[in-house]
């Protein structure tokens, strides 16, 4: 009897060790800033999708970056020619 | 132009030993990290090698880190004597890499590999235990929340929501 319930102690903690566990991964997720449901959106993808899916954000990442070169290129010329004026 | 598609497609086309790993592979388990190169476990032995330069052969490969200097001028032997390739090409960047740190070379990696379908093609894909383990052995930020969205997934998986 006495095997028993230790054994059903052992059994409970460890369920409790699992969840504490658990409980912690999600926490861990939401304080670095991870969204849970952009996650659970991908999966609801097949692989070759969540690849479509990444190459469009690529595009993007670096179309924004383009972009962003391209105005701090132009603000530079700005302020040069400023610059010169003033001189 | 960076397109993982067209890379991936020519590298099996051509039979070339790989498996996928880095934040690419993050990616396809369901990451929302975005990575710009395609991070590649490589078996360094000169048919595979001799395999990947006709897979990519008109996709103008250059070195990335020595100079910009053509792949392609360089013969297999010495192609061979890398522990890895960091490879710009204009399909994107493209890294193969011999040894992956707290796994081993080729073999284990290939060991520690899942196969998936990507492309219609059959691929393999490093499993998600071995990455997270890979990414928590990385020192960058980036690195490490990629290892908590993996965590997180692999969590969703065992519950089998997905």
């Amino acid at each position: 009897m006495l095997k028993n319930l230790q054994k059903k102690l052992i059994a409970m903690s460890l369920v409790f060790v699992y969840m504490l566990n658990q409980m912690d991964i999600e926490k861990k997720a939401k304080k670095e800033g991870i969204d849970l449901s952009l996650i659970d959106a991908n999966l609801e993808l097949s692989y070759t999708n969540r690849a479509i899916l990444h190459q469009k954000a690529l595009n993007l990442v670096l179309e924004l970056k383009k972009a962003g070169s391209t105005y701090y290129e132009r603000l530079q010329n700005i302020n040069r020619s400023a610059h010169n004026k003033q001189r | 132009m960076k397109d993982f598609k067209t890379l991936i497609d020519r590298l099996i086309t051509n039979s070339v030993d790989f498996v996928i790993i880095g934040g690419f592979a993050a990616v396809l388990y369901g990451s929302t990290t975005v990575t710009q190169d395609l991070d590649l476990c490589f078996l360094f032995d000169q048919k595979n090698l001799e395999k990947l330069l006709k897979a990519i052969l008109d996709l103008h490969p250059r070195h990335r880190m020595i100079g910009k200097t053509k792949v392609m001028d360089e013969s297999i032997e010495r192609l061979s004597s890398f522990k890895n390739l960091y490879l710009v090409t204009d399909a994107g960047y493209l890294d193969l890499i011999g040894e992956v740190k707290e796994l081993g070379n080729f073999e284990n990696v290939l060991k520690h590999s899942v196969e998936i379908d990507l492309f219609g093609h059959k691929c393999k894909v490093l499993d998600i235990d071995s990455l997270i383990k890979s990414k928590k052995g990385m020192a960058r930020n980036k690195d490490k929340n990629v290892a908590v969205e993996l965590e997180l997934i692999k969590r969703r998986l065992q519950e089998k929501k997905y």
